[in-house]
């Protein structure tokens, strides 16, 4: 296992064109499992593609433990071949004229590994990945999740020094999709290698990485463990990016705190400066609703105008309530012990000041406890 | 040239047919269906007159008299030369061929990435022109007396002792080589279509399990690209085997003979020998017959082939500036070169062997195009038979291809002999094709000998697999969704065909007439069995000027059929888009 370093990376495709990666800088520590998360185009897997060597990147560094791979500035750019990675693609790339076997022990005859050993690698890499049975197959005789496993088998079995995911859950159906996770993350507990792993989706990004970078345009625009991702994201865009649903602006005017939502009410805005202007995010399960008579409690931080509820859909463990405010709209999950709001009911809408996530000129803003 | 790849896309396409239960069908159901059925066994009766008549006349009139006629084919003088010529033409030809193509394919593959559209065209050029106008470009070059890369290969101090060569144009191995180049834009155009769709990333997948350059060539793309490259030899030998064009104007003149040419022999003298012909034919048949067989056997089990294409970009196929290198000098080769000669003759006075500019004359173009009615007629033949022959298929070719698609309104064995029926053309050798032709349209009921209605019946049929692969493509391009939308908003077939699928495949259509104008452009092998001395096309009359010594006025000729053919490439292109070269 070794460590992944790169720095100032940059990639263009053209002269006059955004880069597709624009100077990033990234450690990934021996055994780490490291996810780059954004969406379709944001460059993630175009960085994963210059750390393979399928990608010549523009300029910068990468390297795998002491060994430079790529260096722009010496002219050093080690063929795929030859960086001793692993890797899964995300259409699987199966040789389809070869059996599962020959696939799998591929990088074992490329590496010339001693053809005594070879039999024995493949076997203990197919049982890794509990397909013993497929051995004699081809590609196109396997479901989707099978082709996976051996991909993965395949990127396995010669023990790389980096292993590099790309997507390769996103064509699988979803029961599939979590069972093939939850395997992914049991292997890398057991096997402990340094991975990298791109992904748009963050249900996965979050239950698989030890750290998660979630990139925008080219570049990284928060890193950090998942917890730290989920609960603090560092700009607007990775709150959205996230989905977190609700989200509206405030600003001081006339002696009130008014914003999209209408004037603003609670003990949270007597902290904020008065001369910014704040967006606020919060996730539909962290807004309370009450019945307009109800009284405030104290941990009702920040109260929103009073709204009506114009939809209600039961999802099971919870009611997922739409109130309009002003004309706006806000989401609201509540678990049913609650009670239940009837459409049409007048409802007032209050969050707690640790659910608030407060940004002002798109930089986060701590909001004092 | 594909059938066997619109066959595949038909089989794909090949759902069992959905029965309606017969109780529950209405008086009208039941009277609708009968006339659509009605209407498919016509067109099958169409296309099955057109193509099996002509075989089929002759192959009865071959086996009439038992088998006489291979005992006189045994007897013919010479037989076991001609024999063994032209199986070593086609073997030797196609073998030339297909490593020339498939390295071409690669190298347009790691071309200098801006370079890379280019080179996807640029090996396809030689198809541009047409055979006899190359070949007779080769003539004036290595001719061993006059040719004007011989002359000049004898000035250098290697060769300065020699009065004639050091290279003969007429000889087999020139003939070999001259087919090969001939051959090579087919493998190419395989194998080039074969490695887009594998795509890189299964290089990829090869490259980050530790394969390097040598090895991903020689475990991943080589296998993956034989279905392409067998289908490719499978073509390339058949078009070796009834080669035609290469051995009557290069062979003839040493005695080389081949089965084709001996056929065309038949056709001179009166009356004509047509069991004999027929004959001659025969291992022509039986080698199509047997390609297609081995083809299957080869291929194997199609699974290893189905391949995922990735779209993603990729350096793993390392560009290289050698490749652009090797295409240039193909290009150079094969079409630059036969074509500079052909220019410089066409404007010369005679065709001496000595580069001399300062004689240079437009007088040969005055005299083809003002003073020999002969040729301008010849040339007007050519465009009003390939105008009236494209008018017949485009139709005819769109009915079939619909067919192709039908699921519900044609029996499956219906569709499948109209597949097999209109494939068939592709399989057997334009020479055996215009023989029979000869045969079986010059006598009772049909007595077209003489008249322009024999090259528009002879290109019709030649022309029917085209017209039906090419308008299948783009009825598919456009997609089934669309028709089906049409009928599930309550169109009938009639509205749906009118309203929907004629307005969508327009530019298709167009495309395939343009096409299909310059492929009969080219013809000349079956246009030469077929003609009579009054009606003559561009192909025929430069073969007669060609015997008859008139070498300027010949390459004026066949500048020509290039600059015609070049319009309708370009005519092709700017209709269907800048890969219509690729669907010849």
């Amino acid at each position: 296992m070794r460590e992944v370093r790169i720095e100032s990376l940059v990639k263009k495709y053209g002269k006059d064109l955004a880069p597709a990666v624009d100077s990033v800088d990234l450690q990934v520590a021996a055994g780490e499992f490291l996810v780059l998360l954004g969406p379709s185009g944001c460059g993630k897997t175009t960085l994963l593609r210059c750390l393979a060597g399928l990608e010549r990147p523009t300029s910068g560094t990468i390297s795998f433990g002491e060994e430079t791979v790529f260096d722009a500035a010496e002219g050093t750019s080690l063929p795929p071949e030859r960086r001793q990675i692993g890797m899964v693609f995300q259409n699987y790339s199966l040789w389809p004229h070869m059996s599962v076997a020959k696939n799998v022990g591929y990088p074992l005859r490329a590496r010339r590994v001693p053809r005594a050993d070879q039999a024995s690698r493949v076997d203990k890499a197919l049982r890794t990945v509990q397909c013993e049975a497929l051995a004699k197959r081809l590609p196109a005789q396997l479901s989707g999740g099978q082709q996976q496993r051996i991909a993965l088998a395949r990127a396995l079995v010669a023990d790389p020094q980096v292993m590099l995911l790309d997507e390769p859950l996103s064509n699988l159906d979803a029961l599939l999709r979590v069972d093939l996770r939850d395997q992914l993350r049991d292997l890398h507990r057991e096997l402990g290698f340094t991975s990298i792993y791109v992904t748009h989706d963050q249900s996965e990004a979050f239950t698989l990485g030890t750290r998660v970078a979630v990139m925008r345009a080219g570049r990284i625009e928060q890193l950090g463990t998942p917890e730290e991702v989920y609960t603090n994201p560092a700009s607007e865009y990775v709150a959205s990016f996230l989905g977190i649903r609700n989200s509206f602006s405030l600003h001081r005017e006339g002696g009130q705190w008014r914003g999209s939502l209408g004037v603003l009410d609670g003990a949270l805005l007597d902290s904020l400066d008065r001369s910014q202007e704040y967006r606020c995010f919060t996730r539909p399960e962290h807004i309370r609703l009450r019945t307009a008579d109800a009284p405030a409690t104290d941990s009702d931080t920040l109260v929103l105008p009073a709204g009506r509820v114009v939809d209600a859909v039961f999802a099971g463990s919870a009611v997922e309530y739409v109130v309009a405010i002003d004309g706006e709209t806000v989401h609201a999950t509540s678990t049913s012990s609650h009670g239940r709001f009837a459409i049409g009911q007048t409802v007032q809408c209050s969050i707690d000041a640790e659910h608030c996530i407060l940004y002002s000129d798109q930089v986060r803003v701590p909001v004092p406890a | 040239m594909s059938t066997e790849v619109a066959r595949d896309v038909v089989a794909a396409d090949a759902q069992p047919r959905r029965r309606t239960s017969r109780q529950y069908r209405s008086g009208r159901e039941r009277e609708r269906s009968r006339r659509s059925a009605l209407w498919w066994l016509t067109v099958l009766a169409a296309v099955g007159f057109l193509v099996w008549f002509p075989i089929v006349q002759l192959e009865r009139d071959a086996f009439s008299g038992g088998l006489s006629a291979f005992e006189r084919m045994a007897d013919l003088p010479r037989i076991g030369e001609t024999l063994r010529s032209t199986v070593l033409l086609a073997l030797l030809s196609s073998a030339f061929a297909v490593v020339l193509g498939t390295y071409l394919a690669w190298c347009a593959a790691t071309l200098p990435r801006r370079l890379r559209r280019l080179g996807q065209i640029v090996p396809l050029l030689p198809l541009v022109v047409p055979a006899v106008a190359a070949v007779t470009g080769w003539i004036f070059l290595l001719s061993p007396s006059v040719g004007y890369l011989n002359a000049a290969l004898r000035k250098t101090p290697f060769f300065d002792h020699l009065t004639e060569g050091p290279l003969n144009v007429y000889s087999l191995p020139a003939m070999i080589l001259i087919t090969g180049l001939l051959l090579t834009s087919f493998v190419f155009l395989y194998v080039q279509t074969g490695l887009r769709s594998i795509g890189e990333e299964y290089e990829a997948a090869a490259a980050v399990s530790g394969a390097g350059p040598m090895r991903r060539f020689f475990t991943i793309t080589l296998p993956l690209l034989r279905p392409s490259i067998v289908h490719a030899a499978g073509i390339v030998f058949l078009l070796g085997m009834g080669q035609f064009t290469v051995p009557l104007l290069l062979g003839r003149n040493q005695g080389v003979d081949v089965l084709t040419t001996e056929m065309y022999r038949l056709t001179l003298t009166y009356p004509i020998d047509y069991p004999l012909g027929a004959a001659l034919g025969s291992p022509l048949l039986i080698a199509g017959l047997l390609l297609i067989i081995l083809q299957r056997v080869i291929i194997g089990d199609q699974r290893r082939f189905v391949v995922v294409s990735a779209r993603s970009r990729n350096d793993v196929r390392k560009p290289r500036r050698g490749s652009a290198v090797v295409i240039l000098t193909y290009f150079v080769l094969s079409t630059v070169l036969p074509l500079l000669a052909l220019i410089y003759v066409a404007f010369s006075r005679y065709w001496s062997g000595d580069l001399d500019f300062s004689g240079m004359t437009t007088a040969n173009f005055e005299e083809v195009l003002f003073h020999r009615p002969q040729l301008t007629d010849a040339i007007w033949n050519s465009v009003s038979t390939a105008t009236v022959a494209v008018l017949i298929v485009i139709p005819l070719g769109f009915a079939c291809a619909y067919a192709a698609l039908q699921t519900t309104s044609i029996h499956p064995r219906t569709r499948r002999l109209i597949d097999i029926t209109v494939g068939l053309p592709v399989a057997i050798p334009a020479a055996l094709f215009g023989f029979a032709m000869l045969f079986a349209y010059t006598r009772a009921p049909f007595q077209l000998y003489g008249t322009t209605a024999i090259l528009v019946v002879t290109y019709v049929t030649l022309m029917l697999p085209h017209g039906t692969r090419l308008q299948l493509s783009s009825l598919i391009a456009t997609g089934q969704e669309f028709r089906e939308a049409s009928r599930a908003s309550g169109a009938g077939p009639i509205r749906t065909f009118l309203f929907v699928l004629l307005p969508m495949s327009r530019k298709g259509i167009a495309a395939a007439a343009a096409i299909m104008f310059v492929l009969l452009f080219h013809e000349f092998t079956a246009s030469l069995m077929v003609r009579s001395s009054q009606t003559q096309v561009m192909g025929s009359i430069l073969y007669d000027i060609y015997t008859g010594g008139l070498y300027p006025q010949v390459a004026v000729m066949a500048l020509i059929m290039v600059v015609v053919t070049m319009a309708g490439v370009g005519a092709a292109m700017a209709i269907g888009g800048s890969d219509a070269l690729e669907k010849m």
